[in-house]
């Protein structure tokens, strides 16, 4: 599978050295006076919709022996905003998919209480969410309460959301500071078909942001974020396998994790901007937490204009993680704390992706994506987007 | 961070903070979309579910151990 994706990496490749060498065919030193107002402008619209059609495959060539994490998402994404005054804005999503997992795997005869696994049946999922920014103090603070809703198969959160966000300083620097606080009601069915679970997530993040304009240029931003979770954080569809002195898998148990998290994380973000719609970019990440997991990750990435007004986006993300000390391949005994959630462990991850953007009409905008990842303990995937949005 | 670099930091922080080095007008290039930091909520969606769903963060903001669900 592998070699069936190195064509399509060429291909990315090739289509970002494409959009680099054209832009100087394009180059725009600004719009002349009484020129149209470009769609790329950051601004707030009285009303936004966007509608897209997203699809990922994921495949699974290594990884956890029992268990195949290959499946198959398709979904459709609504957006819309609302600002009926200068100081609200309502934001309501919802994403409806469909997710077909690969067939039941059979597991090994030695194991005592199981026959086949799979993450699950195939199901619809339902993501929504609806919030309100609520703009006070002269623009200086911005409150969004909110709410939440998650259901698929054996599975369901929802509870509520709350953002706060305040400027300490404008103009060419901009410190801002930033709460998120999410109440999560959680109900899971256990792998095995055990009683539902009742519980709860809780969620405390902070971030203080520092974004500078160096120069008509150059922007850059430094953020320092403390992230708190508690509640219910291990998933009871997750299962570890005990194996004994030969190597054989012989029972599988539940994944127990600690019902406290916290996380640090540092990101540098820096954008150069040699034309109007054409930027060089770079975003360092860096975050570790009292499980002892550690992940940084580097992404250059570049947009252009490629012809007319349409606008070519691609980046290049690269992860190295290493893993929690509770993730553990092939325990024999049950430890206090234990999973088998790839997620957690240890690999290398490479994502590539290209964006196209392209208005249309007076506020019409078509957009698609096309992304994927591959992650040396042998879990890939691709997938991608096509969708429009219009604003009023 | 030791002593000395965090007062180094609020130095630069209260410097930078005193300069302006754009005008209005010269914002031309930093307003567009191109210069941002995020892209459209769409795409960071799918990122969410491609990217930081398959490590070990939080999945995205609010989701279990790593790759959980209750995001967005």
């Amino acid at each position: 599978m592998l070699g069936q994706l190195l064509p399509l990496f060429d291909l990315l490749a090739i289509l970002l050295l494409v959009a680099m060498f054209s832009r100087a065919a394009f180059a725009d030193e600004g719009a002349p006076f009484g020129a149209p107002i470009s769609p790329f402008l950051l601004h707030q619209p009285n009303g936004y919709l966007a509608i897209d059609l997203l699809a990922f495959s994921q495949w699974d060539d290594g990884g956890d022996p029992l268990v195949d994490e290959g499946f198959r998402y398709e979904a459709l994404s609504l957006d819309i905003r609302l600002r009926p005054s200068d100081t609200v804005t309502v934001r309501g999503t919802a994403v409806v998919a469909y997710l077909q997992n690969d067939p039941l795997l059979v597991l090994p005869s030695t194991i005592a209480n199981a026959h086949v696994t799979s993450a699950s049946t195939d199901f619809v999922t339902l993501d929504a969410s609806l919030a309100t920014d609520i703009v006070l103090g002269d623009g200086k603070w911005i409150i969004s309460p909110g709410l939440f809703y998650h259901h698929q198969w054996a599975y369901l959160a929802t509870g509520i959301d709350l953002d706060v966000r305040h400027i300490l300083a404008g103009g060419d620097t901009i410190l801002r500071v930033t709460y998120n606080g999410r109440y999560a009601f959680v109900r899971q069915v256990n792998w095995d078909g055990s009683p539902v679970i009742d519980d709860h997530r809780i969620t405390n993040n902070a971030i203080f942001g520092w974004t500078q304009v160096l120069s008509p240029h150059l922007i850059t931003n430094v953020s320092l974020q403390y992230t708190n979770q508690a509640g219910l954080l291990s998933s009871t569809l997750q299962f570890v396998g005990l194996y004994n002195s030969a190597g054989q898998p012989v029972l599988l148990v539940d994944e127990v994790l600690p019902r406290i998290r916290n996380r640090g994380q540092v990101n540098f973000r820096t954008r150069y901007t040699s034309f109007v719609g054409t930027s060089y970019g770079l975003d360092l990440s860096g975050y570790a937490d009292d499980w002892g997991l550690v992940n940084v990750a580097i992404e250059p990435n570049i947009e252009t204009p490629i012809w007319g007004r349409a606008r070519f986006r691609a980046w290049y993300r690269l992860a190295d993680q290493k893993g929690t000390r509770y993730f553990t391949a092939m325990p024999q005994t049950v430890e206090p704390y234990m999973t088998q959630n790839s997620n957690l462990g240890s690999f290398v991850n490479q994502n590539p992706g290209v964006a196209l953007l392209v208005p249309f009409a007076e506020r019409w905008m078509l957009r698609a994506s096309l992304l994927g990842f591959y992650r040396t303990d042998g879990i890939f995937g691709v997938g991608g987007s096509l969708g429009f949005s219009v604003e009023w | 961070m030791t002593t000395r670099g965090i007062c180094g930091l609020l130095v630069a922080v209260a410097v930078l903070s005193g300069c302006a080095t754009t005008r209005f007008h010269e914002r031309e290039r930093l307003a567009d979309r191109a210069a941002a930091f995020d892209q459209d909520h769409q795409i960071l969606y799918l990122r969410d579910k491609i990217e930081a769903a398959r490590e070990g963060g939080f999945g995205c903001f609010g989701g279990s151990a790593a790759g959980g669900c209750g995001c967005e």
